[in-house]
């Protein structure tokens, strides 16, 4: 909120980084998950949060959404009632014995009315077994003045000591219309000039991740004009989709010249890695009205072609064989 | 602003539900700590009130509580400190100056920041001159001696029926309108687990002025799709693709839903689309393989392409009807193997310090034999003098035998072997254990010796007749000797059978 004042101003906005710019001021700017947003407002318009747990993939909304309680219930001093630890980097029993004790027990005098202090604990699946272990009577012993928010990309990876104390929530990925609302409002609030086309290629880059749709409207404003199209596939090295699925299409057709010629194209002269053009191709793997078993298959082989890849094989070659063996299907 | 399973913790034992014999039996070994002096053991499943129970019954007897938990750094330092305080706090406490001790996750010390914790334990437990209470998840997570130290208190899940009306009460007191049903639904989903299906109430009266089942159901629902309606998807009637997305709302990883999937496609697929199921199947445990050779989880959505888009393509036949899914029967077994494989061990350890030899080989090449020589407790004198040598308790005797716990036979011989045990200390008569000895050297003999399979057999064969044949001439157990030497035989058979 602040600093977002702070810097409006200077359009520019070049001075800042807009995934944290945007970061939501409270609950109602939270995008998509209306019926996780829902709940949660109830439990803070009471003043009876739980201990909340928040299951998804990257980009959902998890840390958004912990910030916002935060904002929500503290307004500007949050910052100071906040702990965000992030367990993959700091994983061992020391952190929950230390640091996450130590913020719990302290007694915040300048505490806004009785509210607890909140501590968010990011890719909290990360931490070992022992860790959680020590972190579930912690949640207990200081639930008078504290609570966790903890996030993890699958909840079955916490112990279930822990699972059984908090609410679980589960973010799926973001609907591309969420996506594209969000990338329309910033574009409007920073002044970018931007084509339709343009906001559709982020969303088809981002598939569902919001902090890499935003990452990738910044990057590309500072890039030329206007967001287009191209400057999006460029910044994100992303091939059109259309590009991806003649590749394939010729290669389905038994024209494996044209569909090297293509892959070629993507590598070479465009930069394009290996493993993005997997990814790309992988997610189009419906669209080309293959029998079922033969989808499964060209994503199995999409597997291999990966494997190999990151354990050091030659990507140009790896994708070749995978696009001949397609003129088998 | 409180979470209910805070706001609703039971401040005496009286309102500790679901466990009424747990919650006696802890009240009496209190109430009695000054004749037995004992520590306890309160062991069960997370959120079924065990350390609930600990804190109200400090509540009850008047006494402070001192707890350590895996929150507190715990090595034997810290530990002998914990003790150590509670003591001096008898000597400038009150009247009687006692404390509860309650350390909580006993099952849970971690190996290098609690080093020697665990041992140093198992020392204040003996030594402590105060009551203590140790809560566990798993009971034989904890050594064998801190075990034996312990008088045990086993807290089961709590049921449906001890649920409902403590959710009842709280929605009284909370001034929650409520369906029985929504309750009761509440109480079946959190299988019992208390603590959960207080959260869960509260989460869903959050949300709502008056609870129905409806709620309930659907409350489940938008929190991720349940792992029985993704086997549906993928067995019965989605297609390839659309079982794909539905795998990313589910919230398990891919290892469980292989192992879910796996576990429940026989129920449904027959034939040629089983066959190509446990291929794609096949694939799938390939991909986990790789993920876990070289830690790159984004492999782990191949494994799920598999896993979900593939079985479902395999589907070739209708599977209309309804299927009773289950989970994976592997997990179950692992589950209930686990105290037999404490049990089992802990029996391997007795016989392999008497024998000098390692566990594993006691468990491989000495308990096989003595099951079979014993089995069902025939013949009696054997299984007497086993019992005897190797120190075992009912639940030792009735493992090896297969005869029940319980059973007045397995009781009798238990206790026939103490008197004897007690007789022969007094006597210092080496003769009872003379018997036996041998036949111990014999087992060791084979084992170590690697002999082929048809030397093993033959030693042991020997050795069952040779014991069995001498007890039977000098103890004073004539009657028997007959109908035994008859069991024998078939013990015999079955040992080659085994063999």
């Amino acid at each position: 909120m602040s600093e977002a004042e702070a810097t409006g101003d200077d359009a520019g906005g070049r001075k800042q980084v807009w995934i944290e710019k945007y970061r939501p001021d409270g609950l109602d700017e939270v995008v998509g998950h209306e019926d996780i947003i829902n709940r949660i407002k109830s439990y803070v318009n009471k003043q009876d949060l739980p201990h909340l747990m928040f299951a998804g993939p990257a980009g959902t909304g998890k840390t958004a959404t912990a910030v916002s309680i935060a904002k929500e219930v503290y307004g500007d001093d949050w910052q100071e009632n906040f702990l965000e630890l992030n367990a993959s980097d700091q994983r061992g029993i020391d952190v929950v014995r230390q640091q996450i004790k130590n913020f719990a027990s302290t007694d915040w005098s300048g505490r806004k009315g009785n509210n607890p202090s909140i501590i968010f604990l990011d890719e909290a699946d990360a931490l070992t077994p022992d860790a959680q272990s020590a972190l579930r009577r912690t949640m207990e012993q200081f639930s008078n003045n504290t609570r966790f928010i903890l996030s993890c990309n699958y909840s079955s990876q916490i112990i279930d000591p822990i699972q059984s104390r908090c609410a679980v929530f589960r973010f799926s990925p973001l609907a591309d219309e969420a996506v594209t609302e969000q990338v329309r409002f910033i574009a409007a609030e920073e002044g970018i000039e931007y084509t339709e086309d343009g906001v559709d290629a982020l969303v088809y880059a981002a598939d569902g991740d919001m902090r890499k749709a935003i990452n990738a409207l910044q990057a590309a404003s500072v890039m030329g004009d206007a967001v287009d199209e191209e400057t999006v596939y460029a910044i994100t090295s992303t091939a059109r989709p259309e590009e991806v699925e003649a590749m394939v299409t010729d290669a389905l057709n038994g024209d494996f010249v044209a569909a090297r010629a293509k892959l070629d194209e993507l590598i070479t002269e465009r930069g394009l890695a290996g493993g993005d053009i997997i990814d790309q191709i992988h997610r189009s793997a419906w669209e080309f009205e293959l029998e079922e078993q033969a989808a499964v298959r060209l994503l199995d082989r999409l597997g291999e072609a990966d494997y190999r890849i990151t354990t050091g094989a030659n990507e140009r070659i790896q994708l070749e064989a995978l696009l001949a063996s397609l003129a088998l299907e | 602003m409180a979470d209910w399973t805070e706001k609703y913790r039971p401040s005496t034992l009286s309102e500790v539900r679901g466990n009424d014999k747990a919650r006696d039996a802890l009240r009496k070994w209190a109430e009695t700590w000054d004749d037995h002096r004992e520590a306890a053991i309160v062991h069960g499943s997370p959120g079924v009130g065990k350390t609930s129970a600990a804190h109200a019954l400090a509540n009850d007897m008047g006494w402070p509580v001192m707890e350590l938990n895996a929150s507190d750094s715990r090595t034997a330092e810290d530990i002998e400190r914990f003790a150590g305080r509670a003591s001096k706090n008898q000597t400038l406490g009150g009247t009687d100056g006692r404390q509860l001790l309650v350390v909580d996750e006993a099952d849970n010390f971690h190996g290098n920041s609690d080093y020697g914790g665990s041992r140093e334990i198992t020392k204040v437990v003996k030594e402590a001159d105060q009551p203590m209470v140790l809560i566990a998840n798993e009971f034989y997570d904890m050594s064998n001696s801190l075990r034996n130290a312990c008088r045990e208190i086993e807290f089961r899940d709590v049921s449906r029926r001890s649920i409902v009306p403590v959710l009842r009460d709280i929605c009284r007191q909370e001034g929650i309108e409520y369906e029985d049903d929504a309750l009761d639904e509440i109480a079946s989903e959190t299988s019992g687990d208390l603590r959960s299906a207080v959260n869960d109430l509260q989460a869903l009266a959050e949300r709502n002025q008056r609870l129905t089942v409806d709620d309930v159901v659907t409350g489940e629902r938008d929190r991720t799709e349940g792992i029985f309606d993704f086997l549906d998807d993928v067995i019965k009637h989605k297609s390839a693709e659309e079982a794909l997305y539905a795998s990313y709302d589910v919230d398990e990883t891919p290892d469980d839903l292989l192992n879910w999937v796996e576990d429940n496609v026989p129920k449904d697929y027959r034939g040629d689309e089983l066959a190509d199921a446990y291929g794609f199947l096949a694939n799938a445990d390939r991909w986990l393989g790789r993920v876990r050779a070289t830690q790159d989880y984004s492999f782990w959505r191949y494994a799920t392409d598999n896993v979900a888009a593939g079985v479902a393509a395999a589907r070739r036949h209708d599977h209309g009807g309804w299927t009773r899914y289950g989970p994976p029967s592997y997990w179950s077994k692992l589950g209930r193997s686990k105290a037999t494989r404490n049990r089992r061990d802990a029996i391997a350890r007795k016989i392999a310090e008497k024998g000098g030899f390692s566990m594993g080989t006691a468990r491989r090449e000495v308990m096989p034999f003595l099951a079979e020589m014993t089995h069902h407790c025939k013949p009696r004198e054997l299984t007497v003098r086993m019992t005897m040598v190797y120190d075992l308790d009912a639940a030792d005797v009735s493992f090896v035998t297969g005869s029940g716990e319980d059973t007045n036979k397995v009781q009798g011989i238990v206790e026939e072997a103490q008197e004897r045990r007690d007789d022969a200390v007094v006597e210092n008569a080496g003769g009872a254990f003379a018997q036996f000895e041998p036949a111990d050297d014999d087992d060791t003999a084979a084992t170590d010796g690697e002999s082929a399979a048809e030397g093993e057999s033959a030693a042991a064969d020997d050795d069952g007749q040779r014991t069995l044949g001498g007890p039977a001439a000098d103890a004073d157990e004539p009657s028997p000797a007959d109908p035994e030497t008859e069991e024998t035989d078939d013990g015999q058979s079955g040992l080659d059978d085994w063999l």
